[in-house]
């Protein structure tokens, strides 16, 4: 009775032994052959018990399961990877707010000549040498780089566009619309073309602190231009009229600096993607 | 003698084999742990000695087929089928109680040593503490319930397996 006990005892340590041996080196030769030899020999019997069953095909389960194996171990590799690209994305949102760099907008440029400039039609539109032919479509934006002030300014954009040109309809043009908004002071308003180098920037609040030399940009509101884009320099701020609670201010556009020659026409990345694909 | 001792291994063995199979079929999320009822039996029948070695076969057996860590079923079910045979040799093992309780207490012991190596030895569980916390339970409790009721059924046919062997 005792030996029988002392059996199991020992035949129980030596199992347990031998089981925490595996687990332990795991990737080491010994384990790893010991493993495969017994793979063989189970999935010998088996093979030879279902023989004639196709559905129990013990190998090709067992290389699935391998399979599955290696896709799991990489997928855990690709969810690290994309935990680390994330912090390393958070780490550049953080970076770019501390150094207050501009936020780079998806959209791809090209350049166009400037066609024709009407006396008749200074401040209303322009005509482009760039139409369908080049990709180019109704109501894109166009844009203008101001040297003095280094930056892209809002223009105009298409309004009637050709084969191998398009009309461009100017922001200064009398009844054109654009909310605006005054730089780091977070005013939103709109501006008006007046048909001459002047927009009137309208529904400024009547507290607003605007002054002379406030830069207009465009409001996130618009649906035609980035956010940001300059519009325009505050010359004179209105006071407003008794009773109303906005006042309105006069703004001078910034693309009527220099001479114009050429123009930034402003495309949408994903739009540009989808023109590639489809002329592939 | 020997002849019913290498059958009765043999019905372990394919016993199973047709638990690797029925989890791979997909015939049901839940299924029961027809190894833990065998072991138990084991033990309940014939003592420690018996259901640890079974115990070892089958957990290696187990291992080998799966993907799991190597050596750790045939560990847990050693530890099973050694404290089992410890614990409840005493008891009457035709009495459907004394198997369910049996059965609870060793589905109880197998998923802690299971859950227990695979948040040591698994780098992932490590990673998917609220999945493991969450989803886990639920998933034991069913294919524990799902044992249980299986139980006396194994039993029974384990018990005729043998009579017909013995005579």
């Amino acid at each position: 009775m005792f030996k029988k006990y002392k059996d199991e005892n020992v035949i129980f340590i030596f199992i347990l032994t031998i089981c925490f041996y595996f687990i332990s080196y795991k990737e080491t030769q010994l384990v790893i052959l010991v493993r495969k030899t017994l793979y063989k020999i189970i999935y010998a019997t088996i093979n030879y018990s279902f023989k004639k069953n196709d559905l129990l095909n013990m190998h090709s389960i067992v290389a699935l399961r391998q399979e599955n194996t290696k896709y799991k171990i990489k997928n855990q590799q690709l969810l690290d990877r994309l935990r680390s690209f994330n912090s390393i994305y958070q780490e550049y949102e953080n970076l770019r707010t501390l150094l207050h760099l501009k936020e780079r907008h998806n959209i791809v440029s090209t350049f166009a000549h400037i066609y024709v400039r009407d006396c008749n039609e200074w401040y209303k539109s322009i005509i482009l040498n760039k139409g369908i032919d080049h990709g180019l479509y109704n109501g894109l934006p166009v844009v203008i780089f101001n040297k003095q002030e280094n930056a892209l300014c809002a223009m105009g954009k298409i309004d009637e566009i050709y084969q191998t040109s398009s009309k461009v309809i100017l922001i200064t043009k009398a009844l054109y619309m654009l909310p605006v908004m005054i730089k780091n002071k977070d005013i939103h308003c709109l501006a008006e073309g007046t048909n001459s180098n002047l927009l009137k920037i309208t529904y400024i609040p009547k507290d607003a602190n605007v002054k002379c030399g406030d830069r207009v940009i465009v409001s996130p509101l618009s649906v035609t231009f980035q956010r940001d884009i300059l519009v325009g320099i505050i010359i004179k701020v209105l006071q407003a009229i008794p009773g109303d609670n906005f006042k309105t201010a006069v703004a001078k556009v910034c693309f009527d600096n220099n001479v114009i020659y050429k123009a930034i026409i402003c495309f949408p990345l994903k739009q540009v993607n989808n023109e590639k694909c489809s002329n592939l | 003698m020997r002849n019913v001792v290498i059958y009765d291994y043999l019905i372990y063995i394919v016993l199973c084999y047709t638990q690797f199979y029925l989890g791979k079929y997909n015939i049901s999320k839940y299924l029961p742990n027809i190894v833990l009822i065998m072991i138990v039996y084991i033990a309940l029948k014939k003592g420690a000695l018996q259901a640890e070695i079974i115990g070892f076969i089958l957990g290696i057996i187990l291992d080998v087929i799966s993907i799991d860590i190597f050596g750790l079923k045939a560990m847990t079910f050693t530890i099973l089928g050694y404290s089992c045979g410890k614990l409840l040799i005493n008891f009457d093992s035709e009495n459907i109680i004394i198997q369910i309780i049996a059965i609870l207490l060793e589905s109880l012991v197998y998923y802690i040593i299971i859950n227990t190596m695979h948040f040591l030895f698994l780098y992932k569980y490590k990673q998917t503490m609220i999945f493991t916390l969450t989803y886990h339970p639920y998933s034991m409790l069913m294919s524990t319930g799902i044992t249980i009721v299986t139980t006396p059924i194994i039993f029974k046919f384990l018990a005729c397996l043998n009579k017909m062997l013995n005579k």
